[in-house]
């Protein structure tokens, strides 16, 4: 018995070896046929691949996108940079000459902190001896052939394009050294703008928690000094702590403790107020840290904080879903040109953000806009309120001239998108003026215009030096033929909102 | 022994191949040097480096302008050849005098890419050479704008800054031409 089940056994092992042999061998067949055919279309594929991906094992230089690092001293890129600023702040000096009319011509119109008087007038120079209606009567391919946009609706150039950064006001330098003791002074370049052209300083600030208030600013400039004792009792403790980590110092590209930098003594940085000064904007401007490489990489004039309770999308080209997402990404973009692998040599702030940027977004969100007396609760004017021209405008805004289709009345003069306008239809990409080579645009964020006088200069990169440049480039932009009379009501208008 | 001399040889090696990468190490200048205190030759490393590329990729362009000339099948393919082949003669030899003037030597053979490029375009014929011919442009051409735009941005040598604004509007121009004629192509 024991010896047949071994047998047995053996007889039923050995059938399912040889079962288990030609199963395993017919499998390995189908899978050496299966593989076979893997490995050559994997082959072809690599093949064509290669033919086709010919033009790009070798990809363009690193530093196209990455920022180098530096080679030569401190000392000596500081003494070069020295010796050629007075050339570098010449050079764009006569460019602003040539592109506007850059005098002094003050409207009997205040900004809403009653310190500073509007600008009056187109200042964009035209050229080539064409009129602003005989240039409204042209195809835009006409005026791009015939090389007739005026300069200046075309980009604006940064003071120094190949280092490009932040560049402060004189007044928000003097002031931050003044209470702080800390130098926003950059030894390479200097604010451009002449002083009529920018918004008034220091700004007034408007509470959505305290509409019945007014300006709590004081007349001061909110700083890591003086934030707690101005504000103490009018906000709520999150509110100033967010208060306080936006005019805390971070490091910034140009403004840190490494060799690599733009400031004559190694710096602690710089705060979001510095730029947004008082909530409002003082024109500091930088670079757009969306593009590259360096010399493609458009101005950008620093925004407004006021009304963001409302704004949907931040960042003129990003469209950066919501406050907190700006306040958390900023000191990587705005601060760092979007270069987070340079921003961790010098110290990047990441603040936290359950903590930190709820609270930052906090104080940002409670800043309105000045009051508009003559506007009702859906951005309309009062009709008794109101003057005629601006009546008058407020009917050319809402119809002839398009403005409405975006700068939506009702919702704070948004429409929460981005918009191409297409000026490229007006001149040939590839121009290179002072360092910046001119590409399109691209889509930009639609601006609020609440409080819009308060804020020169306009566009994204601070190129329309007042309204009625804006209305100038609109009208053109728009191919909408405004006469004179429709214009001039136009500008009474936006200065009522 | 052997493995002595295998490391002799891999040492030789690697050295010439880090002598052939030094030109292209980011770590270089600082953009914002001026001429005078800058190397002998006044070129920072992207100056150098945007010789080579430009000055390799151009005589590729010729070349590949010249087969479309003969090869391509639509007349327009064919007019994009000739223009493209005379306009980077003249690109290319404003280079070479430029470069000449530095005393810098432009390779003379392609880089592997644009070999790889020519010998699979010359295998092809028709309605396929014209339309891959196009596509390699339109990539060509949007690379080539990007490498002035940074040497514009980036070169420290005023010269070859100058040469690369002077030529980008006619890049973006081919660029432009290449997408039309690949518009006509896939209309036609």
């Amino acid at each position: 018995m024991m010896i047949a089940n071994d047998c047995l056994h053996s007889c039923s092992l050995f059938y399912s070896y040889s079962l288990v042999k030609q199963t395993y061998a017919l499998f390995k067949e189908k899978l050496f046929n299966a593989m076979r055919m893997k490995l050559f279309s994997l082959l072809s594929g690599c093949v064509l691949s290669v033919f086709c991906a010919a033009s790009h094992s070798d990809p363009l230089p690193p530093d196209a996108t990455y920022r180098p690092l530096p080679t030569r001293p401190f000392s000596s890129v500081k003494a070069d940079d020295e010796a050629e600023k007075s050339k570098v702040q010449q050079r764009q000096r006569e460019l602003l000459e040539q592109r506007y009319d850059l005098s002094n011509h003050p409207l009997p119109i205040l900004m809403s902190g009653g310190r500073k008087p509007v600008q009056d007038g187109v200042r964009v120079k035209l050229k080539g001896g064409v009129s602003w209606d005989q240039l409204a009567s042209m195809s835009a391919d006409d005026i791009r052939q015939k090389n007739l946009l005026p300069a200046g609706f075309m980009p604006l150039p940064h003071v120094k394009q190949a280092t490009g950064g932040q560049v402060f006001p004189q007044q928000q330098i003097d002031q931050i050294n003044k209470q702080e003791g800390r130098n926003l002074k950059r030894f390479d370049v200097e604010f451009d703008l002449p002083d009529q052209f920018t918004p008034e300083f220091p700004a007034p600030i408007f509470l959505t928690t305290h509409p019945e208030l007014g300006d709590v600013s004081q007349g001061q400039l909110l700083t890591i000094k003086n934030y707690y004792s101005l504000l103490v009792g009018y906000i709520t403790p999150v509110q100033m702590e967010g208060l306080r980590l936006l005019l805390t110092p971070f490091p910034q590209e140009e403004f840190n403790q490494t060799e690599d930098r733009k400031s004559a003594d190694q710096s602690l940085g710089v705060t979001c107020l510095d730029c947004h000064a008082n909530f409002h904007t003082n024109a500091a401007f930088h670079l757009t840290p969306d593009v590259r490489p360096q010399a493609d990489r458009f101005r950008l004039d620093t925004v407004s904080l006021r009304g963001l309770f409302n704004q949907q999308i931040h960042g003129s080209k990003r469209s950066l879903r919501s406050v907190e997402d700006f306040s958390q990404f900023e000191q990587r973009t705005a601060y760092f040109n979007g270069d987070h692998v340079s921003a961790t040599r010098k110290g990047a702030n990441l603040p936290d953000r359950t903590n930190q940027v709820a609270m930052m977004a906090q104080m940002q969100n409670i800043i309105d806009f000045p009051p508009a007396p003559k506007l009702d609760s859906m951005g309309h004017l009062y009709p008794d309120k109101a003057s005629p021209q601006e009546l008058a405008g407020e009917k050319v805004f809402m119809g002839k001239g398009r403005c409405a289709e975006c700068h939506i009345p009702q919702t704070a003069f948004m429409d929460q998108q981005m918009h191409d306008l297409k000026l490229e239809r007006f001149y040939k990409p590839g121009v290179v003026t002072n360092g910046l080579v001119v590409i399109p645009d691209g889509p930009i964020k639609t601006f609020t215009l609440r409080g819009i006088k308060d804020s020169p200069p306009y566009m994204h990169d601070g190129r329309l030096l007042t309204l009625a440049d804006t209305v100038e480039f609109f009208n053109l932009v728009l191919g909408v033929q405004l006469t004179t009379e429709e214009k001039s009501n136009l500008v009474s208008y936006l200065l009522a909102l | 022994m052997l493995a002595n001399r295998i490391f002799i040889v891999t040492a030789i090696c690697c050295a010439a191949l880090t002598a052939h990468a030094e030109i292209g190490n980011p770590a270089g200048d600082s953009p914002l040097t001026p001429d005078s205190s800058a190397s002998p030759k006044g070129m920072n490393n992207a100056d150098q480096l945007f010789v080579q590329l430009v000055g390799m990729g151009g005589k590729a362009e010729v070349e590949a302008g010249n087969t479309a000339a003969h090869q391509g099948k639509s007349d327009l393919v064919q007019d994009f050849g000739r223009r493209m082949a005379k306009d980077h003669q003249n690109a290319n030899q404003k280079l070479e005098k430029l470069a000449q003037s530095d005393h810098i030597e432009i390779e003379k053979n392609y880089d592997p890419d644009h070999q790889r490029q020519s010998k699979y375009l010359s295998g092809l014929k028709g309605d396929e050479f014209d339309r891959e011919y196009i596509r390699t442009q339109i990539a060509e051409h949007q690379r080539t704008a990007l490498l002035l735009e940074w040497e514009i941005g980036s070169g420290q040598n005023k010269a070859l800054k100058q040469y690369a604004e002077d030529t980008l509007p006619t890049v973006l121009e081919h660029l432009q031409m290449a997408k039309d004629t690949l518009q006509q192509l896939k209309t036609t």
